[in-house]
């Protein structure tokens, strides 16, 4: 039988530091026990230095000790280092463990935890509070035991040397750990108030960051620094008292230390002028004497360390010292499977003083039964909803799936048979695919499998094309610049799909797309596309840089546009940073300029060295080189239809197909090979798939275009056979932090694929198309009514009623009590409560 | 004889001019509208297009600039159009205070361009601005007052009013 482990918050110190590391605690044992002896030889040989060869005059000996004493240091040091890694070793490794198996705990707490919990104060308990600990686990054992034994050695080589001294100089230590531990005790108090005291304070500032926008509002800085400032004093008054008494007992230590030289000097001294004790054994017994107090000093250390770790270590474990409110995996039997049938008897909720969310409700939806849950807001459907997806305990009554309580059953249960999708899913970092595959990976690490084997992708397309999801994720997918690495096969079937785009659809979509003609200025294009009309092979050298590329800006003085794209410039800077100073709305303002929001302090300083001269030209004249390239990077970046700050010189505009000429003329000579201009038999690695193969820029202001356009490339992409590559291009894309780079309907669409990958007997959708177009909606309602009806038993809350007719039956709750049950037209036909919704009653 | 094309006027000074030719616009201070100016865009709709979806939820108004747009409502299959909105005018200014569902769906006539407005950070951090964000519930509120005002004078001249009460009264 497998041993037992005790929960993690009640587990000791001790426990981690022997947990998985007996073996390397042992080899510690042995070289600590070599090190010992090994530090007593350079003592002994200090004296027989002195008394047997210095003192008789003989090289040969000197020699000999010298080489011994020097063999003894190096080995005692090569073992120190060796225990020094295995401390680190072990001590890292132990932090590890105790955080991995703690956080796997904290996810498990119940959910009222981590409403009352702020996230930044488990953040730093579970990553600074416990750091000590790592310092602490790789010493536990060796620190102790190096050093107590050293300490005997060089006490019993004392011992050897003169019993009268030893016993004089050793006497100072017992007194000593009398007092230190009264000293500590007063130390470790102060430490547990000051870790209180500093949660505290983190929780001050964790929750004025918070609720900034309310203290803001309230002009509310006075009482919020009041608040804040007493609870900084506190923890400067506690932390003051406590390095009072932590010097203290340095000041202790170092008094009781200064006390045996003393005695030595006075005793040993005296002997030694009376000729009873040797010089040699004097100089070794101060030796040996200073040796003794290198481990004590390590003792006391250690000790400190242990108390601090001790405090710390309950706080933390106290902290998180509570259990999951159901377990997350069954005991003593396998996982359920269900067939769907939902069976809620006499169901309450209460909270606080009987206040009451959910009132005896009575409801049973059978395997593959689609039920509508609607009310008016507040009136408990979500808690319900919560309920039956265990994602609160409820108070009173029971509710059944297959006839088991879900109160008794495991998250594992739960989640093996219960797909939630939340009105607000949370995305995780990561990509598309990882997002989708999320539920599908989670449960079969669950069930054990290390190396699950996740839905394949035709699968995942399939789920994707069924949400709606299908079209952003091709989206993302056209929208990504492809590396220079990429399969040439690729490449050729995309300057493929490019000729025959243009000759199926190149007329129809003209008004959605700006295709690259060397006679017109691009309006989607920024002015350094424009005039290269191309890309630049050259890696080092990109459309963002150009204004730092001295034959590029070479070729703008010679053929007189520096100083009009200079000029540009400066009009954008000067009014960017204008308008910025009167509006709450900087970065906004910042994405519609080519002003980059990290360098605003520079166009800062460059728009008031202009506004101090009388013209712009002359304001031009006076700026510094660095000063002028950071205007020229402005106008180079100016793009006509997405910076509307400014209107684009005349000459640049009418003249742009001259100006390209000259540009190739003049890179052909001055910098050859660099850029490439753009043709129809060249695929363009900085323009994206979807520009590419439409040779052109998408009108991105015309409504439906990016649509429209991506609708005439799919059949393309499908007959090149490359549609899954770029789906699956598309499926890679990173989401960004919590999802931002997707929409409230694309969360929405990925949410619910996750749960339709899992394929669960029960879905519990909580407003979950709630921020979905119509098409998006009546999608996911079909998906319900064709694949899922007789399939799969839903519970779904409800908030567009026109889609209720799909369902098989709505219940209807209004303050926490179950008003009306039917189908929907039963429901209408009555004329009550679901008539009063429908009809907008209030 | 010159056939060189002449290059587009500054949008940002034409956005600003439309604006301030607009009733809701045009009681905002210039300062904050000369910023407000530069967060418009400017949409281009083709014949048929819609602005925007009856259902959908949206969080911005629309200024037509060019074209005509029709109003519709359909309601269990049975579709009604409701006029439509003229060049110059500001249409969807309840979705500036918060997101609301479009009850009618508004679609192009003719090829239009509308400017897509925002929510004013005034209006969407009611605290950040409260003084221009007052200035903006003032003038919604008016509209709203307004409309019915038109409403009810339309409504006794044709002696019936379909409204169960007046939408000022809610």
């Amino acid at each position: 039988m497998a041993n037992e482990l005790p929960p993690i918050t009640k587990r000791s110190m001790y426990f981690w530091v022997l947990h998985k590391n007996k073996p390397l605690q042992l080899t510690m044992i042995t070289i600590i026990v070599i090190t010992v002896g090994m530090r007593l030889v350079p003592i002994e040989m200090q004296k027989r230095i002195v008394s047997d060869a210095i003192q008789l005059k003989k090289i040969d000996a000197l020699i000999y000790y010298c080489m011994i004493y020097i063999s003894a240091v190096f080995l005692a040091g090569s073992l120190k280092y060796a225990i020094n890694i295995l401390q680190a070793k072990v001590g890292e490794r132990t932090l590890y463990r105790i955080r991995t198996h703690l956080y796997d705990h904290i996810l498990t707490l119940p959910m009222p935890f981590f409403r009352r919990t702020s996230p930044g104060l488990v953040v730093s308990t579970l990553m600074a509070e416990l750091l000590p600990m790592a310092t602490f686990a790789g010493m536990a054992i060796s620190a102790p035991l190096v050093n107590i034994l050293t300490f005997l050695a060089f006490a019993g080589y004392m011992l050897y040397l003169d019993p009268l001294l030893a016993g004089l100089s050793i006497a100072i230590y017992p007194v000593e750990m009398m007092i230190i531990p009264i000293l500590q005790r007063k130390y470790n108090s102060l430490n547990r108030q000051k870790t209180n005291g500093w949660r505290r304070t983190s929780s001050i500032i964790s929750e004025s960051m918070t609720g900034i926008h309310e203290i803001q509002g309230n002009c509310a800085f006075s009482l919020e620094e009041n608040k804040f400032k007493k609870s900084a004093l506190w923890l400067y008054n506690i932390t003051y008292r406590l390095l009072i008494v932590k010097f203290g007992i340095k000041f202790t230590n170092n008094l009781f230390q200064s006390l045996g030289p003393f005695f030595l000097f006075l005793v040993g001294g005296y002997l030694a002028i009376q000729g009873k004790f040797e010089l040699g054994a004097l100089v070794a017994f101060l030796s040996a004497y200073e040796k003794l107090y290198d481990p004590w000093k390590e003792l006391m250390e250690f000790y400190q360390l242990y108390q601090d770790c001790v405090v710390r270590y309950k706080q933390v474990m106290d902290y998180f010292d509570m259990a999951a409110e159901f377990p997350s995996i069954p005991e003593g039997r396998d996982v359920y499977k269900f067939e769907g049938d939902i069976n809620i008897k006499d169901l309450s909720f209460t909270i606080g003083t009987n206040i009451r969310l959910l009132d005896n409700i009575d409801l049973n939806i059978k395997p593959g039964e689609h039920l509508a849950l609607v009310g008016f807001s507040g009136s408990g459907k979500s808690t319900l909803a919560g309920a039956v997806g265990q994602m609160l305990r409820y108070t009173g009554g029971s509710v059944q799936l297959d006839g088991h309580e879900v109160g008794h059953m495991s998250k594992q249960d739960i989640a093996e048979n219960v797909g939630i999708v939340a009105q607000h899913p949370f995305i995780f970092d990561g990509t598309i695919f990882n997002n989708l595959i999320y539920s599908s990976e989670a449960l079969m690490r669950q069930r054990g499998d290390d190396d699950p084997e996740l839905p394949d992708l035709d699968r995942v397309i399939e789920v994707a094309q069924q949400v709606g999801l299908f079209v952003d994720v091709l989206g993302f997918g056209l929208r990504t610049t492809l590396k220079k690495d990429t399969s040439p096969e690729l490449i050729e079937s995309l300057i493929r799909a490019r000729e025959q785009f243009q000759q199926l659809h190149g007329a129809q979509l003209h008004n959605d797309i700006e295709f690259f003609n060397s006679d017109n200025y691009l309006h989607y294009a920024p002015i350094a596309e424009n005039i290269i009309f191309g890309a630049s092979k050259d890696e080092d050298i990109s459309l963002k840089n150009l204004h730092k590329v001295p034959q590029f800006v070479s070729f703008l003085k010679e053929f007189n546009l520096l100083a009009e794209l200079e000029l540009l410039g400066s009009i954008i800077a000067t009014r960017t940073i204008e308008l910025i100073h009167n509006s709450p709305d900087e970065q906004e303002l910042l994405q519609r300029s080519p002003v980059p929001s990290d360098e605003l302090p520079v166009y800062n300083k460059i728009v008031e060295q202009l506004q101090r001269a009388q013209t712009p030209e002359e304001g031009l004249v006076k700026l510094d080189e660095e000063g002028r390239a950071a205007l020229l990077y402005l106008s180079l970046n100016f793009t006509l239809s997405q910076h509307s700050i400014a209107s684009i010189p005349e000459k640049i505009y009418s003249s742009i197909s001259e100006i390209r000429s000259s540009f190739k003329t003049y890179m052909d000579i001055h910098l050859p090979g660099t850029f490439n201009t753009y043709c129809r038999e060249s695929y363009v690695h900085t323009l994206t798939i979807m520009d590419n193969i439409a040779y052109g820029h998408i009108k991105l202001d015309n409504a439906g275009a990016e649509e429209r356009v991506q609708q005439h490339m799919n059949q393309l992409l499908i007959l090149e056979g490359v549609l899954e590559t770029i789906l699956q291009i598309g499926l890679e894309h990173n989401v960004g932090n919590m999802g931002e780079d997707l929409s409230g309907g694309q969360r929405q669409k990925v949410a619910l694929a996750r749960a339709f990958l899992k394929q669960p007997p029960i879905y519990i959708f909580d407003e979950a198309t709630s921020a979905l177009d119509n098409a998006s909606q009546a999608r996911i309602q079909n998906v319900m009514e064709k694949m899922l009806k007789g399939k799969a038993t839903i519970l779904s809350v409800v908030h567009r009623l026109d889609t209720l007719p799909g369902y098989d039956k709505v219940a209807v709750l209004r303050s926490g009590k179950l008003v009306e049950k039917g189908t929907y037209e039963d429901l209408m036909a009555r004329k009550g409560a679901l008539y009063e919704l429908v009809h907008g009653g209030s | 004889m010159d056939t060189k094309p002449k290059a587009p006027s500054c949008e940002y000074d034409q956005n600003l001019d439309l604006l301030l030719k607009t009733d809701i616009f045009s009681k905002v201070p210039l300062e904050r509208l000369r910023s407000y100016a530069l967060l418009v865009k400017r949409m281009n709709y083709q014949v048929g297009e819609h602005v925007f979806n009856q259902g959908d939820f949206d969080n911005k108004a629309y200024l037509l600039i060019q074209g005509s747009l029709s109003i519709s409502h359909s309601y269990m299959e049975k579709h009604s159009t409701h006029g439509t909105v003229s060049q110059g005018k500001v249409f969807g200014t309840l979705a500036l205070i918060a997101d609301t569902e479009r009850l009618f769906s508004v679609q192009a006539v003719v090829p239009s361009t509308c400017l897509l407005l925002p929510r004013p950070k005034a209006l969407s951090e009611l605290d950040k601005d409260p003084e221009n964000a007052k200035i903006f519930l003032k003038i919604i509120t008016d509209r709203i007052s307004h409309w019915e005002k038109n409403c009810l004078v339309e409504a006794a001249t044709i002696e019936s009013c379909p409204c169960k009460y007046g939408v000022s009264l809610i």
